[in-house]
């Protein structure tokens, strides 16, 4: 299974649906995340890949700060496909480093 | 100032969840006390406990749900939903926002702690699950009360360890009277029965290796229970105008604190609740027919127990009928008084005193008429339920006949 797969299992797991309907453009907001889901989702993620993720929740958008393009920057999240691809960096930069 | 009465009650015990097979077993003496199945008991000296057998989260919640809460909160959300359906209450606007709700509980989310501990120090975790202090917190209870059933007025937790629960149910009477609020939901729940719990215990050197005795001259010590109960309480008037069934009218509430030792009771500090609890209710002690008693089964609380009802009944105290429920329920901390006091109003409502369980002997420092294993029927026209917790703090609540 790749991180891909294995992220979108994490997210429908905490909010009980079908990992199948997930698709890269679903939003959080519209599959009914709440805070409280964002933050178990993000552990979950820390706990399979041994990560650490600095979240930061704003209101209506979610975000971590991360080095990106070279530098640390805040690098928002709200569509499935934006975690993947966060995920999957932050899992290469630990394999990098 | 408004009477008070108990229009609803649900319970989660170790004899049962239904309220008809909670009170039957305290009138026929069968034990809820068992094997110890909810954790290895290899490491431990003591391998029995009041366990509420069978609870299903799954039966209760949706998975969502369930995921949220501890053990104990998801007993006192059961109970209270058991409270408000046998009461036949409708929670709508404006009761919604005017009900208050007050659930007891000595520690909260026993499990969560223990499971939380052992990741951090035992298995050297790194981060812990984000739901760990949601989970732990002691108002959970409340809170979880309070979000099934959308209850949006004055709600908060009481931590009095074992006289968490009939301090809330004190505290939701008084404001009731007061007219704060016209309808109350209050009670307690705990699930303590973990390893690091039962290990905390053990080192208290209380906890009886066989069965709970109380008042008999061969106890042993108590055995640490679990579960919860919740009692609808609302103003006579509204009871007679919604037509609702009466168990009981609650009278007084009286508290105290010893100032002495920790884990010592002490005598003059229960009569001293007694004493408020009686004030509370205009009563005086001769009105008392019957005392549902803290009866922890370890010899000391027994006999201080004895001591503080002689203090406040003096010669009659030989004569008034008094039972322990712990010898059926065991000990569940800060659920034990307001399951207590649902077996006291219970008591008022069927005019039948239940027994003491497991009682094999008299003990000359307990004479009091501990309605051996025995229940009797008997006109009770008061009632009283004690509470002695550990820390010294006291509370004690007086019924009557509806």
């Amino acid at each position: 299974m790749d991180v891909a797969d294995e992220i979108k299992g994490i997210i429908g797991k905490i909010l009980k649906i079908d990992p199948e309907a997930l698709k890269a453009d679903s939003r959080l907001s519209e599959l009914e995340a709440d805070s409280l889901d964002l933050i178990e989702i993000v552990y979950s993620f820390e706990e399979r890949f041994d990560i650490t993720m600095e979240l930061e929740a704003r209101e209506s958008s979610f975000a971590v700060k991360m080095k990106y393009g070279g530098r640390v920057q805040r690098v928002e999240f709200n569509t499935v496909g934006e975690i993947i691809d966060v995920v999957q960096q932050i899992v290469d930069q630990k394999v990098v480093g | 100032m408004h009477r008070v009465v108990v229009t609803g009650i649900g319970v989660v015990s170790p004899v049962g969840l239904r309220l008809e097979d909670f009170w039957s077993a305290l009138v026929e003496a069968r034990s809820g006390i068992g094997p110890l199945t909810l954790v290895p008991t290899d490491r431990l000296n003591v391998h029995i406990a009041a366990e509420v057998k069978n609870f299903d989260p799954a039966a209760h919640f949706i998975d969502k749900q369930a995921h949220l809460m501890d053990r104990f909160a998801q007993f006192a959300v059961v109970a209270a939903r058991s409270a408000v359906g046998d009461a036949q209450l409708e929670i709508s606007d404006p009761l919604a926002v005017e009900m208050a709700t007050a659930v007891g509980s000595g520690m909260g989310g026993g499990s969560t702690i223990d499971d939380s501990l052992l990741k951090i120090y035992g298995q050297g975790a790194s981060r812990l699950h984000p739901l760990t202090i949601p989970r732990l917190m002691v108002n959970a209870g409340a809170s979880h009360v309070s979000m099934d059933l959308g209850l949006k007025g004055p709600t908060w937790a009481v931590a009095t360890a074992c006289a968490s629960g009939t301090h809330a149910i004190g505290q939701a009477f008084h404001m009731v009277r007061s007219g704060q609020a016209p309808v109350a939901l209050a009670g307690g729940a705990e699930a303590c029965l973990t390893l690091g719990g039962m290990k905390g215990w053990e080192a208290l050197r209380v906890l009886s290796q066989d069965t709970c005795r109380p008042f008999s001259k061969t106890r042993s010590g108590m055995v640490l229970g679990e579960g919860a109960a919740m009692l609808v309480l609302e103003t006579r008037e509204q009871a007679f105008s919604r037509g609702a069934r009466i168990y009981a009218e609650v009278l007084g509430f009286g508290m105290s604190a010893d100032a002495g030792e920790l884990t010592a009771a002490d005598p003059d500090g229960g009569a001293r609740a007694i004493r408020a609890a009686l004030k509370d209710a205009s009563l005086s002690a001769g009105s008392i027919d019957y005392i549902n008693a803290h009866g922890t089964g370890t010899d000391m609380n027994d006999r201080t127990e004895a001591q503080a009802i002689y203090s406040v009944f003096g010669n009659r105290a030989a004569h008034v009928p008094v039972s322990s429920s712990k010898g059926v329920l065991g000990h569940s901390l800060g659920g034990s008084g307001a399951l207590e006091f649902a077996a006291t109003v219970l008591a008022l409502h069927t005019q039948t005193i239940p027994p003491t369980a497991n009682f094999e002997a008299p003990d000359p420092a307990c004479a009091l008429d501990c309605v051996p294993n025995v229940a009797r029927r008997a006109p009770i026209g008061v009632a009283m339920s004690n509470s002695f917790a550990f820390g010294g703090l006291n509370a004690v609540l007086v019924a009557g006949r509806a």
